[in-house]
C-alpha cells in the first residue's frame, strides 16, 4: 500500500524532501515502519526519539497503518 | 472558552494578542512574547528558520487549551507563531490567556507555553555565520 511521509526539521534534511510518497507492506505497523526508516536512513538514529504521527495525532507503535495515511516523522519539537 | 491560534510569515502584533484577548467578563490577561536572542551558548545567532506542521499545530493547540480549560478558570487562549526566517530581536511566539483572576491567567499562560515546547510540531534551526543548528534535534 501506499502512504504520504511528511519528514519536518533535521529529519527532512536526512530524507531530503519534506513530502513523499512511500510502498509498504499492507500488514504494515508503527513498528515495522519504524525498521524500514532505520534501514533506510542510518542518519536517523542521531535524532533520539523521534514521535511518529499519523494523520496528524501522535501514535504508539502498535498502531496499524492503512492506505493513504499521511504519517510524519516528529523529531524532538522546539518551537517558541 | 474561545481560541484562536495562527502561524505567520510576519510580524505579530502583541496589540492585536491583546485586543482579541481583552473583554468584559475577565478582570487579568496574561501575555507573553518570545523574542529571539542574538546570542545563544555564546554563538551569535544571525537568524532563526522555524518550520511547522501547520494543520497539527493547530490540532494539538486545540487539546492543550482543551486541557487549560478544564484545569483553569479560563475564558480565551491565543497562540501566534512565526514560520520562516526571524531574526534577533523579532518575536516568535505570543501566548495569551484571559480569565476573570490574574492566578488563572498567569498559571495557564505558563502552561501553554510549557505544552507548545513540549508537543507542539514547531521546530528552530539556529543559523550562525559559519553553519546550522536544528534546536534539541540532536543530543
Amino acid at each position: 500500500m501506499k502512504i504520504k511521509l511528511l519528514a519536518f526539521g533535521i529529519a527532512g534534511e536526512i530524507v531530503g524532501s519534506s513530502s513523499s510518497v512511500v510502498e509498504i507492506p499492507d500488514d504494515a505497523d508503527i513498528h515495522f515502519f519504524r525498521q524500514y526508516l532505520s534501514e533506510k536512513y542510518p542518519a536517523l538514529a542521531a535524532v533520539l526519539e523521534y514521535a511518529i504521527a499519523v494523520n496528524r495525532s501522535y501514535v504508539q507503535d502498535n498502531i496499524s497503518l492503512k492506505e493513504n495515511d499521511e504519517i510524519a516523522i516528529i523529531p524532538p519539537v522546539s518551537g517558541g | 472558552m474561545k481560541t484562536r491560534f495562527e502561524i505567520l510569515e510576519s510580524v505579530l502584533s502583541i496589540d492585536d494578542a491583546n485586543e482579541w484577548l481583552r473583554n468584559e467578563q475577565d478582570g487579568g490577561v496574561s501575555l507573553f512574547v518570545g523574542n529571539i536572542r542574538s546570542v545563544n551558548k555564546g554563538k551569535e545567532v544571525v537568524r532563526i528558520d522555524f518550520e511547522a506542521y501547520t494543520e497539527m499545530v493547530y490540532s494539538e493547540l486545540d487539546k492543550i487549551a482543551q486541557s487549560l480549560s478544564i484545569k483553569y478558570r479560563i475564558h480565551s487562549v491565543l497562540l501566534f507563531h512565526r514560520v520562516g526566517s526571524v531574526y534577533p530581536g523579532e518575536s516568535a511566539v505570543i501566548a495569551g490567556v484571559s480569565a476573570p483572576h490574574r492566578k488563572d491567567a498567569f498559571e495557564a499562560c505558563i502552561e501553554l507555553m510549557d505544552e507548545l515546547k513540549r508537543v507542539v510540531p514547531i521546530w528552530k534551526k539556529e543559523v550562525y555565520s559559519d553553519g546550522h543548528t536544528w534546536i534539541s534535534a540532536t543530543p
